[in-house]
């Protein structure tokens, strides 16, 4: 078998349920101590493509090829720590026996249990809750334990299914750090999240997914800077401009794309390599300007953009 | 076996099988056996009935554990009455011989209200009568015991055993464990399985182990749970049985249970079964979202009629029907350790059983295990029947 320099691999992942494609034909690759990122829509088919990714589901085609040129998913279980979407503990069992029995899953022997569980248990502050039944501790920490049990085995790959949800800022920025330490363990991430503030400062590749199909790929940069990307020029007029000039604009330069937000403000969207002086030039022979701003587009309005193509609601077999 | 499916078993049992609940449970057992036989005792003994009697009350005999207590009456009728009427007496019994006929006794029982203790007296007043009719005749007392004496018949049985009522109390008690450990294990794989779906730990459990694992370990681990419970319920109730014994209430204790050959076999007819079963529930239990609205929930209680028509066993242990049903998997586990208890056994009845229960709980665990794969990863739906089928025939 051959040696793959990507942790996994997926190769043409398709999955239907029914008469609806939830994943179609989507490939990509994991590098090793890498945070990946699956950004998408509800109903885009992130879930399901993370649950075939770890063998909960099977692909109707593709296949996720790992580093060791196994394909069988079934024998990585050992390697992958996942945080599920869906998740939850045994409420009336105490935070330390919930987390020895994860372990035993996981295989851990009897002795090292009793070890990775004491750490965890200290690493994420609940050394006084340790005997405390589940349902009594706030979300946030049944949220620590909850990824504790996906983490006692140190996997090789954390696959982090909405792991932001529910949580306050506080707890989110500990979930950043947590995410940021995994990975300095040595471990790879895979996760997917609508914190899209958190995504930008986390993750060093971004894969933006719609109607089961990959839309975006790359790093926050690359797609920042991509086809979707570029720059939004925001003119503020002294006075408000005849609505007929717009479409003049484009005769002169290039642009992705021009309102009026309001009668004396006009929003010009720019790609990365577009002329952005040229059409300052322009739009300031329209009238006096009081003020005009140049800014980057965020991740957050590419995201918005990819949403705003894609139908809402849950259009696919799964809940995301 | 691996490590998982055993730390599944174990975090199963003691998850539904808590030390302190069934000792509490037996406790409990103990003090409302004990509070029952007290007030029993309480009641016997304050229920004495007083009751005066006119004319030949000496020779009324009543029954040796009578609440009635007889006395002379010293008063008038009319300070009886009075006496009757302020609750200081419970009866007044008039007894007079009747003129011509000094055999005979006109009696009068004069009371508030209808008395539940008639029964007794009427017993003492046969017994008066009788001896007082014997006493004018020439017949001996003897001579009446012998008349009245039913015609004794010997009975000879071919068979090994003969077959005595204690035996078919055993033998309900055993089929009755059966139910009692099904019941049992119905409550634990509902509220276990169906839990786990509400809380949404199924998808955490089946990213680590295989969902087959987990059905194993819920099915070593859930049986024995409601073995141990049944077997704490027992101990409770021998325990009790020992001190009704010791208070003097005496049974005897039927040949039966001194059969410890047959021991091994009833354990692992009462395992193998029980484990059957238990797959079914923990299938069906898979397919449920809400047991309290789902329409599937009563199809759980279905495998009691199987397992109750073991009891057809008891009056006819030896019947086509019976023998039948003692071979396959759903009601040997019941009927063959009747049947072994009051009938005939052939030794490949009893391998064939063997074998089929074998087949049976293999087939039923591969089959509970895909329908269980599929059933618990679904939220907010139920699957029809026709796809737990499909689920079932599947790999």
């Amino acid at each position: 078998m051959s040696k793959s320099s990507s942790l996994v691999a997926a190769h043409g992942i398709c999955k239907s349920f029914g008469s609806i494609r939830a994943v179609d034909n989507i490939s990509f690759e994991v590098k090793p101590q890498q945070i990946f990122s699956l950004l998408g829509p509800n109903g885009a088919g992130k879930s399901t493509l993370v649950r075939m990714l770890i063998g909960m589901l099977p692909p109707d085609r593709g296949k996720f090829l790992w580093q060791d040129g196994n394909e069988n998913v079934a024998m990585n279980r050992a390697k992958i720590g996942y945080l599920p979407e869906d998740r939850g503990l045994y409420k009336d069992q105490p935070v330390a026996a919930t987390l020895e029995y994860f372990a035993q899953l996981h295989g851990l022997s009897r002795s090292d249990t009793r070890r990775v569980v004491q750490n965890w248990i200290e690493r994420l502050e609940l050394c006084r809750y340790a005997k405390s039944k589940l349902e009594t501790l706030s979300k946030g920490n049944q949220q620590k334990v909850q990824i504790a049990s996906a983490l006692l085995h140190r996997p090789e790959l954390v696959v982090l299914d909405e792991p932001f949800s529910g949580l306050d800022p506080i707890n989110q920025e500990l979930m950043v750090n947590l995410v940021r330490e995994i990975r300095s363990d040595g471990a790879t991430v895979l996760l997917s999240a609508h914190q899209l503030h958190l995504i930008e400062r986390l993750a060093d590749h971004v894969m933006i997914v719609a109607k089961g199909r990959e839309v975006l790929s790359g790093t926050v940069a690359e797609i920042c800077q991509g086809p979707l990307g570029g720059k939004t020029l925001r003119v503020e007029y002294e006075h408000p401009i005849d609505k007929a000039l717009l479409p003049e604009i484009r005769r002169d330069v290039e642009i992705q794309g021009i309102q009026l937000e309001q009668p004396n403000l006009v929003v010009v969207n720019l790609d990365a390599h577009q002329n952005q002086l040229g059409c300052l030039n322009k739009l300031h022979e329209w009238g006096p300007v009081r003020t005009f701003q140049s800014r980057t587009i965020s991740l957050h309005e590419i995201y918005l953009r990819v949403a705003s193509d894609t139908e809402q609601g849950p259009t696919l077999g799964e809940t995301e | 076996m691996n490590q998982s499916v055993w730390a599944v078993a174990k975090w199963e049992f003691f998850r539904f099988f808590k030390w302190r609940d069934q000792l509490i449970g037996v406790l409990s057992l103990l003090v409302t056996s004990a509070i029952g036989f007290g007030v029993v005792k309480f009641a016997r003994s304050s229920n004495a009935v007083e009751v005066a009697v006119i004319g030949s009350h000496a020779t009324l005999k009543l029954p040796v554990d009578s609440a009635i207590i007889i006395k002379s009456a010293q008063d008038s009728l009319e300070k009886l009455h009075a006496q009757l009427a302020e609750k200081r007496l419970d009866g007044i019994l008039v007894i007079t011989e009747r003129e011509n006929h000094e055999a005979e006794l006109d009696v009068e029982l004069i009371v508030r209200q209808q008395p539940s203790w008639v029964d007794e007296l009427q017993e003492g007043l046969n017994d008066l009568k009788s001896r007082r009719s014997l006493a004018k005749s020439s017949i001996l007392p003897e001579q009446l015991q012998s008349i009245f004496t039913p015609q004794a018949l010997k009975i000879t049985t071919t068979a090994p055993n003969s077959i005595s009522l204690g035996d078919r109390v055993v033998a309900v008690g055993m089929g009755s464990l059966m139910i009692l450990v099904c019941f049992i294990g119905l409550s634990f794989f509902m509220v276990g399985i169906t839990s786990e779906k509400q809380q949404r730990i199924t998808e955490q459990v089946v990213s680590v182990i295989s969902p087959q694992a987990w059905i194993d370990g819920k099915l070593i681990g859930l049986t024995g749970a409601a073995f141990a419970s049944v077997a704490t319920l027992l101990v409770g109730g021998l325990i009790v049985g020992a001190v009704v014994r010791m208070a003097g209430y005496g049974f005897s204790i039927p040949d039966s249970l001194s059969r410890w050959d047959l021991l091994p076999l009833f354990a692992m007819l009462f395992m193998g079964g029980a484990v059957f079963w238990n797959c079914f529930f923990a299938a069906v239990s898979s397919i449920i979202n809400d047991p309290n609205t789902s329409a599937k929930s009563g199809l759980l209680f279905l495998p009691m009629l199987p397992i109750a028509a073991g009891f057809m066993a008891i009056p006819q242990p030896d019947g086509m029907a019976i023998r039948v049903l003692s071979l396959l998997p759903g009601t040997s586990s019941t009927a063959m350790p009747i049947r072994l208890l009051l009938g005939e056994v052939v030794w490949w009845e009893i391998a064939i059983c063997l074998l089929l229960l074998l087949l049976g709980i293999w087939s039923l665990r591969v089959a509970a295990g895909r329908i269980f794969a599929a059933g618990i990863m679904l939220y907010g739906k139920e699957p029809t029947w026709v796809e737990v089928l499909k689920w079932a025939m599947k790999s």
